[in-house]
């Protein structure tokens, strides 16, 4: 368990680029569906999220 | 977000077009808007409500309309009830424009569907207009929060009741972007799932599988062709040798003209194995090409005697044409000389011909298959001419064969029948050379042909072998994503837990700022796990709790969403923080002052102005006169008041209706 901010930092910067750029992705998608009264498929743009940014 | 304007126009008890603008002063940063019990302060809390979410918390929540409004409305027009709210959030100004219009028929009025429109204009001045306008206002102040921003403050104190663990749970969750750490920790741990189910194990041992076989298959292969090259090499050994043997038997005097007449007997063998192999190339080629047409007998009998049938029926070709019929009644005269009038009787018969009469392209059609058949038939004689013709000579090709075999059987009997010894023997040798070299071709054909079969059997292999490299790279893709989710999920789930804590710890010490603003002195706003809130009082460096008044938690309530408001502005101001980004939110409070006693009512007013950078205050004219007033005078950038007219009132009216002042 991390304590504070700079742990936080620590430990995405310490993540390879790819798992960083999930990381920062899925919040971003997140945030844009957090008021939807009914938010479609989230899971699925997740997958297609992670293909694009792992593709080999 | 900055309120910056309201109008609202004969939304309820408000008749005609009604203003407010709202102070927007760092420091004048609280509006005032007071009146009567009852002269609309609940209903304008509700106008912004319905402005920007299109809902009304109010007894007869479907009443939109202004009675007086209605009741003035003439029989057949339209009435325009609207909320229109201006606010600026970053450097965009929004205009949320809510508008209904309803309309009085046969003396009874009814309102037709809402509307919403949102127009920005952003920081280069063009103007916008969303295609999703609910979308964009939740995006800016989320429904589910609205109302720990619009409130009515007799009814906060719920917030910190036990029964207002939840909603304070919940609130800090949304607001301090908890919420979206915890469901992007859970949805990344769903599609870790999704990964998982594609990664298949049984993948790696069918590959293994197929690459020992094709192994296998190869090593076969090898030997085979080692031992083709083996039998080929010693067949040609044994050609060598009976070749010798054959210029031995040539060279003897006794056998010269024997083995003469051999090598002769043997070229014509070659020639008319030759001649076979051709007559039987020439047979595929005409069952290859031509071989349907012997199947085609029945059909060609059958069509045949179904144009037949038509020709001697007179249907085809018919004694009269369509197009004949058809120039009759466009000249609507028949040769006979009578007028064919459509509709007239004459020209109903003369028109009944078109169905018996024919059409060219029919006929034609007709011409073309009869000579089609007759041409079909004489192709299928032809065919079975030429392929008794090919029988024909291949049998005497093969007779021919037969004979010159015979005829080589004779000659090697008489050599084996001479005198000399060393010409038997001779015989006997290329007998033997002979034998062996067929054997040898047939060995030869033999192992070509499991040659060929193992040489499928490697495409076969290799294609599988493909799909499976294929699959294991794909598995090997979909382990690495699921990897990447499940490392992705752990360091939001970390990332989410110090965010808990630290959302907390600066909760309760900006609660306790807040709160010294409000309360007693020796009293702390405590903020427990279980985000219930607690007052508690300083006894020589312990805590003790102290039972809550309705006042005081009507104060608590107050001071947590003061600071809820200021850390989230405090966030945004900063602007940086990936998962936590804020938001300035305004507060509009009905009724703060409803139930509390003066102390309280004083030290509340005190307090309010720093709740947010913007505070909008709604108040009875007897809450707000008196110490309110003057605790929060120095604040107010905006005042209004509320003046009701309704049939009790001193102004007095048929309907009750609101107008709003500026003071």
């Amino acid at each position: 368990m991390v304590n504070n901010e700079n742990e936080t930092r620590a430990l995405l910067e310490k993540a390879d680029d790819d798992v960083r750029e999930i990381v920062i992705s899925v919040i971003d998608l997140e945030y844009a569906k957090l008021h939807m009264s009914n938010p479609r498929g989230i899971k699925d743009e997740i997958v297609q999220l992670v293909r694009s940014v792992i593709k080999q | 977000m900055i309120l910056e304007q309201i109008r609202i126009k004969n939304f309820r008890q408000y008749y005609g077009l009604q203003t407010v603008r709202f102070s927007r002063d760092r420091e004048k940063n609280v509006t005032v808007i007071h009146g009567d019990n009852g002269s609309g302060k609940t209903t304008f809390l509700n106008a912004l409500i319905w402005g920007f979410y299109g809902k009304i918390n109010l007894p007869k929540s479907g009443a939109i309309c202004s009675e007086k409004a209605e009741a003035e409305a003439i029989e057949g027009s339209e009435i325009e009830v609207f909320v229109e709210i201006r606010f600026r959030d970053g450097v965009k100004q929004y205009t949320v424009m809510r508008s209904v219009k309803g309309c009085k028929k046969l003396g009874k009025f009814s309102l037709l569907k809402p509307d919403l429109l949102v127009t920005i204009i952003d920081e280069r001045g063009r103007t916008v207009t969303p295609g999703n306008p609910q979308a964009t206002i939740d995006e800016i102040l989320p429904a589910d929060m609205s109302s720990y921003f619009f409130f009515d403050g007799e009814r906060i104190d719920n917030l910190s009741k036990e029964s207002g663990a939840n909603d304070i749970k919940e609130a800090i969750k949304v607001i301090m972007g908890l919420k979206v750490l915890e469901r992007t920790k859970d949805h990344l741990d769903d599609v870790r799932k999704i990964f998982a189910g594609e990664v298949k194990s049984e993948a790696n041992s069918d590959l293994s599988r197929l690459l020992t076989k094709q192994e296998a298959l190869e090593e076969r292969e090898k030997e085979i062709k080692s031992k083709i090259e083996e039998i080929k090499k010693n067949r040609n050994a044994a050609a060598q040798q009976k070749s010798e043997v054959l210029s031995r038997l040539r060279e003897a005097e006794e056998t010269r003209l024997l083995q003469t007449q051999r090598d002769s007997l043997e070229d014509q063998l070659i020639s008319v194995q030759k001649k076979i192999k051709e007559i039987d190339s020439k047979v595929k080629t005409l069952c290859s090409t031509r071989g349907y047409l012997a199947f085609s007998g029945p059909i060609l009998a059958k069509t045949k005697a179904i144009l037949d049938e038509k020709r001697k029926k007179g249907e085809i070709p018919a004694g009269i044409k369509q197009q004949f019929v058809q120039d009759l009644l466009e000249r609507q005269l028949c040769i006979c000389g009578m007028q064919l009038l459509p509709g007239s009787d004459h020209y109903e018969k003369v028109a009944a011909w078109l169905d018996q009469a024919s059409s060219k392209e029919l006929e034609d059609k007709f011409t073309e298959m009869t000579a089609g058949v007759k041409m079909m038939e004489e192709y299928r004689g032809q065919l079975f001419d030429d392929l008794r013709s090919l029988r024909f000579e291949r049998e005497k090709e093969i007779d021919h064969q037969q004979n010159i075999k015979e005829q080589l059987d004779e000659i090697s009997s008489k050599l084996s029948e001479k005198d000399s010894e060393t010409i038997r023997n001779l015989e006997i040798k290329r007998q033997e050379l002979d034998d062996s070299i067929r054997d040898y071709y047939i060995s030869e054909g033999q192992y070509i042909a499991e040659q060929k079969n193992i040489v499928e059997q490697m495409q076969q292999t290799e294609k599988e072998i493909k799909r499976y490299q294929a699959l294991e790279a794909k598995t090997a893709l979909a382990k690495k994503r699921m990897e990447a989710c499940a490392e992705a999920r752990d360091i939001v789930s970390s990332i989410h837990e110090a965010a808990a804590i630290k959302t907390k710890n600066n909760l309760q010490s900006r609660i306790n700022q807040v709160y010294t603003n409000f309360l007693r002195k020796g009293y702390l706003a405590k903020l427990n796990d279980d985000y219930t809130l607690q007052i508690v009082k300083e006894f020589d460096d312990t805590e003790k709790s102290v039972a809550m008044s309705q006042g005081e938690r009507q104060i608590t309530s107050l001071a947590f969403i003061g600071a809820l408001v200021d850390i989230a502005r405090d966030q945004h101001d900063k602007g940086k923080n990936k998962f936590f980004r804020g938001g300035v939110y305004p507060i509009v409070m009905d009724s703060p002052f409803g139930s509390l006693d003066p102390d309280h009512r004083g030290r509340i007013a005190q307090g309010i102005p720093t709740l947010s950078h913007q505070v909008v205050i709604l108040a009875t004219d007897s809450q707000w006169e008196g110490d309110v007033r003057n605790h929060i005078k120095n604040r107010i950038g905006a005042e209004y008041t509320l003046i009701n007219y309704s049939p009790k009132s001193p102004n007095a009216s048929q309907y009750e209706y609101t107008e709003i002042r500026g003071v």
